[in-house]
């Protein structure tokens, strides 16, 4: 990102090397006596002119300084050995702005003199000032390097370096000169300003705190400082700085300027905003004013004042690429994709091989779901610039939404290596390690999971999605007690964070602890109502027996929003609360066929028994086989028994399926279906067969008893009598007593008897009256028998025409009186 | 043999065929032979045949000419010559000779069956004319059949009875008990008069209006057919014709009389069927589900994912 400071060069003055000091005189010497008041007239001079100097009067002054080169002239015309007198020369024509005229005198001087480092200093001095760099230069370094005596000398180095914007040199010579005269602000002050340049910002801060102590008050030392501040990341002492620079010069725009730097680097994108605001009203056509201050608002998130602020810095800059490259970045933001791709195709004409806006590009593709595009782009982009972490980082975003996590994890990793700090990575990386995480739930492998969560809770320890997330992993692992130790700890500092509830619930449940699941699950979806939340309170009432408040909790997310479909996890939930409601309705009404409600509740559950797990649909067709039983629909059960290849304990979420209840199941199936011979097969290998009046011994008996009549109506009486015995051997019954009692009077010759047998049983059996009838006829009773018949066919039974038939024939042909 | 009067129908028959029927159709025959009918005399049956030929001439507009017959020779050697396209026969000889197609039924009051009475001289019962002698009307050959399996519906044996040598028809038994020559017959309830009912049966299906010939024109036969439900003459024990039913209870009822041996119905014991509702079967399911087994949702799902960052700037 670049950087502007508008940096302050310097102290007034700094730069220009005005040396207002007093040559070292090499040792004393005793000059002639002309010489010597002509020398003493010329400091007299000299004197007088830097009280003008001083007073302002630089005319007076310059004047003074000639006249006093002409005093030291004298005196070394006098004294071609006054070696102070040539040196003092050099210094009044320097001070008198006319430092060429002294070069021949001082030159002259030092050829005489040439051990003299004063004159040499001298000389060097007024040839750099007199701009013959070259030859002052070396001269001066010499002097440098030749003693101490002459900080002067560095000063004048440094000065030189620095307007030739040799930060480096500059910065070694002033320390040089600061170092033997830490007094000199306007020194420091240039040191301060070669250290910003050198982006030596402690050292900078420094010098410019150093001149702020001795010469408190000055603008542009305060300026200076505070942008060290905002340098070193000290923002607060910054704004400080900036702001009482400002009180002292108002009208001063850059202040504003760099008050909105400092804001910027710190992040307080308001405030930042505010400042480069009032900057772009002083300075309405200043390009950076517009830029930061669209840059600011960008961030702030004030999208359509961060576009008109950055068209108007495109509109005094239009080629610069990186105000298109923001002008794509704040409409991919708003979701204009097509004016993005304007701007970023811009910002790509100008800045063809940037890596940003090639990711920018990338980013581009991927809000429109061109994934492998977007991959493609950020991989160029990394290719470009290898070293950038959000480089990186927006690649493994791309292979995330390209469904490709194994890679994108891989650049996340390039990405943290670089930057594990970076914001920008760090987002990246909780949102793909979680959708990691996430993906290997989905494929049982919650090891994996766990790690991934447990990366993202070290980005964000305090984060409660993140620990509950991590909570749901250790319970998908089989650790639900370390689980909770986990979430109870988080939920100590967030008591109310539905994620935190909902996975303390799932915790509790996995502990098998219903009942103090409830609470946390209910609170979870009382502070965040949503079809999950709803969906596990669902599923733990159902645990709990609450049937009709888990259809209750369940319901206002039953039916979708137009357009979109109900959720799979309350589909499901709903799925097995029909299922939990059906089995209660049937065991509660045993005794009567199924219920409208069992029935339709399980028609809801065929309908959506994709969304049932494994038990869930063996429950189904469990209970579908039971309704159709009841219903004693033949065909139904037969389909459904074929369905069942088994009754698995653990699917139908019982302890135990109790011994020959299958059987059972099978055994009426094929009883309905008139496959009497199979349930014989199935039932006579139960042991409830072997025991009277159990569920498998009535059942066996009643096929044994259509066995019978089935061999009585196709006349094999003898294999009907076997059939009745096999069924009086089950216990006693009034259909098995009746039917024995019928065969005897098929076969037997006296019937008396079988008057007294019939007559008992006709309480209990309709047909008995038919046979006592019968009897009764044979005895010579017609009109009994007549009563007999007359009394059978009114029951309705199978052979009531018959009976009808036979009584008004004996009415008719005897003239039996009704 | 052919009656007298019957052998002039055709020119009646021709009389009253309808102007308008071209001269060279030939006429279709239908003849009547009923014996369980009581005309009166020849001339009553005559005249039923001549109106009945009449009626249906009308109603498929050709000319039909009628034929009584008194005695099943002449009238079963005619339809075997072909002479005679539809009759008008009892449902007893509908039923068991061959070569009849049924087209309509005689009905009285709408239906198609009415009773018959055991009528004799004097009153009394079944059980105090045991051993006395009965007449029937010839029929099919089947008369001990129709008078123990129908009329006394195997309550009685066939002996019950002694039977005389059947006679021509209704007519000729009816007068002989009058006569005293027999003490019993068998007749329609509707032609009992001066006689005492012993026995009133089961309703007895009436006699049938059939095709006779299978040769008949195509044409003719589904005029005929639809003509002939619609047919009101009547005589005897019916007064017009309705449409054929042959699943009818009283037809039903004669055909399993005829074809069953003659004497007592011998009733077997019936057993009483294991068909009352099975053992309601148990639900083992809970009342709850284990918390193994509660529908959470999968973990995946609680999975919160934080929104990808912006881009870089």
């Amino acid at each position: 990102m670049p950087r502007a400071i508008l940096l302050s060069l310097g102290l007034a003055g700094a730069a220009t090397g005005l040396l207002t000091f007093d040559a070292h005189a090499q040792g004393r010497y005793q000059p002639q006596a002309a010489a010597s008041r002509h020398y003493e007239q010329g400091e007299s001079l000299l004197r007088a002119a830097d009280a003008e100097r001083a007073e302002g009067k630089a005319a007076d002054a310059t004047a003074r300084y000639l006249e006093a080169a002409a005093a030291f002239q004298r005196a070394f015309e006098g004294d071609a050995a006054f070696v102070d007198a040539y040196a003092k020369y050099g210094r009044a024509l320097y001070s008198a702005g006319r430092p060429a005229d002294a070069v021949q005198r001082l030159e002259a001087g030092l050829a005489a003199h040439p051990e003299s480092l004063e004159l040499s200093f001298w000389l060097g001095n007024v040839l750099v000032a007199a701009g013959r760099a070259d030859e002052g230069v070396g001269r001066l370094e010499r002097v440098v390097g030749a003693s101490e005596a002459f900080p002067e000398a560095s000063l004048v180095l440094g000065n030189h370096a620095y307007k030739q914007n040799d930060f480096a040199r500059a910065a070694g010579h002033l320390a040089t000169y600061v170092k033997a005269r830490p007094d000199d602000v306007n020194a420091r002050g240039t040191l301060g300003n070669a250290y910003f340049r050198l982006e030596r910002y402690g050292d900078a801060r420094g010098e410019f705190e150093a001149v702020e102590r001795q010469s408190p008050g000055n603008i542009q030392v305060l300026v200076n400082l505070g942008n060290c501040h905002a340098q070193l990341g000290e923002y607060a002492r910054a704004v400080e700085v900036l702001q009482k620079a400002l009180q002292k010069d108002p009208s001063r725009e850059s202040i504003t300027f760099n008050l909105g730097q400092a804001y910027f680097q710190w992040g307080k994108w308001a405030e930042a905003a505010r400042w480069f605001s009032d900057y772009t009203k002083r300075q309405p056509e200043a390009f950076n004013g517009h830029y930061f201050l669209g840059s600011a608002l960008f961030e702030q998130g004030r999208d359509d004042d961060a576009l008109a602020a950055l068209t108007a810095a495109k509109q005094r800059k239009p080629d610069v690429a990186i105000v298109h490259y923001k002008l794509g970045q704040v409409n991919l933001r708003k979701g204009a994709l097509e004016a993005a791709e304007t701007a970023l195709a811009e910002a790509g004409r100008l800045a063809p091989t940037d890596a940003w806006v090639l990711s920018a590009q990338g980013t581009l593709a991927r809000r429109r779901g061109q994934f492998e595009q977007a991959v493609a782009l950020h991989e160029r982009a990394v290719e470009r610039v290898g070293d950038k972490a959000r480089l990186h980082a927006n690649l493994a975003l791309s292979r995330a939404a390209a469904g490709r996590l194994d890679a994108a994890e891989a650049a996340l990793d390039r990405a943290i290596g670089l930057d594990a700090q970076d914001t920008f990575v760090r987002a990246s990386a909780a949102h793909i390690w979680t959708r990691r995480a996430q993906a290997l739930l989905l494929t049982a492998d919650p090891v994996g999971a766990e790690q991934r969560l447990r990366r993202v809770l070290g980005l964000a320890p305090t984060d409660t999605t993140a620990r509950a997330n991590l909570v749901v992993a250790l319970v998908a692992l089989g650790r639900p007690a370390v689980a909770l130790t986990e979430v109870d700890a988080a939920l100590a500092a967030a008591p109310d964070a539905a994620s935190l509830l909902e996975a303390r619930g799932r915790a509790l449940m996995a502990l098998g602890r219903v009942r103090d699941a409830l609470e946390p699950l209910a609170a979870a979806q009382a502070r965040a109502p949503g079809p999950t939340h709803a969906a596990s309170l669902a599923a733990a009432l159902l645990a709990d027996g609450q049937v009709e408040r888990a259809f209750a909790t369940l319901a206002p997310f039953e039916r979708a929003k137009a357009g979109e479909s109900t959720a799979p996890a309350v589909v499901r939930a709903l799925g097995s609360a029909h299922l939990l409601r059906a089995a209660v309705e049937l065991k509660a009404n045993a005794q009567r066929g199924p219920t409208e409600a069992a029935v339709e509740s399980l028609r809801f559950a065929r309908k959506h028994e994709a969304a049932l797990d494994a038990g869930g649909r063996a429950r189904l067709e469990y209970l579908e086989l039971i309704v159709a039983l009841r219903k004693q629909d033949a065909g139904d059960a037969a389909a459904q028994l074929g369905r069942i290849p088994g009754l698995d304990a653990a699917a139908l979420d019982v302890k135990e399926v109790p011994s020959g209840h299958l059987e059972t199941l099978q055994a009426t199936a094929h009883l309905l279906g008139r496959r009497e011979d199979k349930a014989v097969a199935v039932l006579e290998k139960t042991r409830g067969a072997k025991q009277k009046g159990s569920v498998e011994a009535r059942l066996l008996r009643r096929a044994y008893e259509r066995l019978a009549e089935r061999a009585f109506a196709n006349g094999g009486l003898a294999e009907a009598g076997r059939w009745l015995k096999a069924a009086n051997g089950l216990g006693r019954d009034a259909i098995v007593d009746h039917n024995l009692s019928a065969l005897e009077l098929k076969t037997a010759k006296v019937r008396g008897k079988l008057e007294g047998r019939f007559r008992a049983l006709t309480n209990q059996v309709p047909e008995a009256w038919f046979n006592l009838a019968l009897v009764l006829d044979a005895q010579g009773k017609p009109e009994e028998a007549y009563r007999a018949w007359t009394r059978y066919a009114q029951t309705g039974g199978p052979h009531a025409a018959r009976a009808r038939e036979l009584a008004e024939a004996r009415r008719r042909v005897l003239g039996i009186e009704p | 043999m052919v009656l007298a009067l019957g052998l002039a129908l055709p020119g009646l028959g021709r009389a009253q065929a309808p102007a308008s029927t071209p001269a060279e159709s030939p006429a279709v025959v239908v003849g009547v032979y009923v014996p369980s009918v009581a005309f009166g005399d020849s001339m009553a049956r005559a005249r039923f045949a001549e109106a009945l030929a009449a009626n249906l001439s009308q109603a498929i507009g050709r000319p039909v000419r009628g034929k009584a017959f008194a005695g099943a020779g002449e009238f079963f050697s005619q339809v075997q010559a072909n002479e005679v396209d539809f009759a008008v026969v009892d449902a007893a000889v509908a039923l068991e000779r061959g070569g009849f197609t049924p087209l309509a039924q005689a009905q009285s009051g709408g239906n198609p069956a009415r009773a018959l009475v055991l009528v004799a001289q004097s009153p009394g019962t079944v059980a105090s004319f045991a051993g006395k002698s009965v007449v029937l009307p010839e029929g099919v050959g089947r008369e001990d059949r129709f008078l123990a399996n129908f009329v006394l519906q195997g309550q009685l044996g066939a002996d019950h009875f002694v039977r005389q040598k059947t006679v021509r028809d209704a007519q000729a038994a009816l007068s002989l008990v009058k006569l005293g020559k027999a003490d019993l017959t068998v007749t329609w309830d509707a032609q009992a008069s001066g006689l005492a009912v012993v026995l009133s049966s089961r309703p007895a299906p009436l006699p049938v209006f059939v095709r006779a010939r299978a040769g008949v024109p195509a044409d003719v036969q589904a005029a005929v057919a639809k003509a002939a439900p619609g047919l009101s003459a009547g005589a005897g024990p019916f007064d017009g014709f309705g449409p054929w039913n042959p699943n009818g209870s009283a037809l039903s009822a004669l055909r399993s009389a005829l074809g069953a041996a003659p004497g007592a119905t011998r009733v077997e014991p019936v057993f009483a069927p294991s068909n009352g509702p099975l053992p309601a079967p148990e639900v083992v399911l809970g009342s709850s589900l284990s918390p193994g087994a509660a529908p959470l949702p999968p973990a995946a799902d609680l999975i919160l994912v934080p929104a990808p960052p912006s881009d870089p700037l």
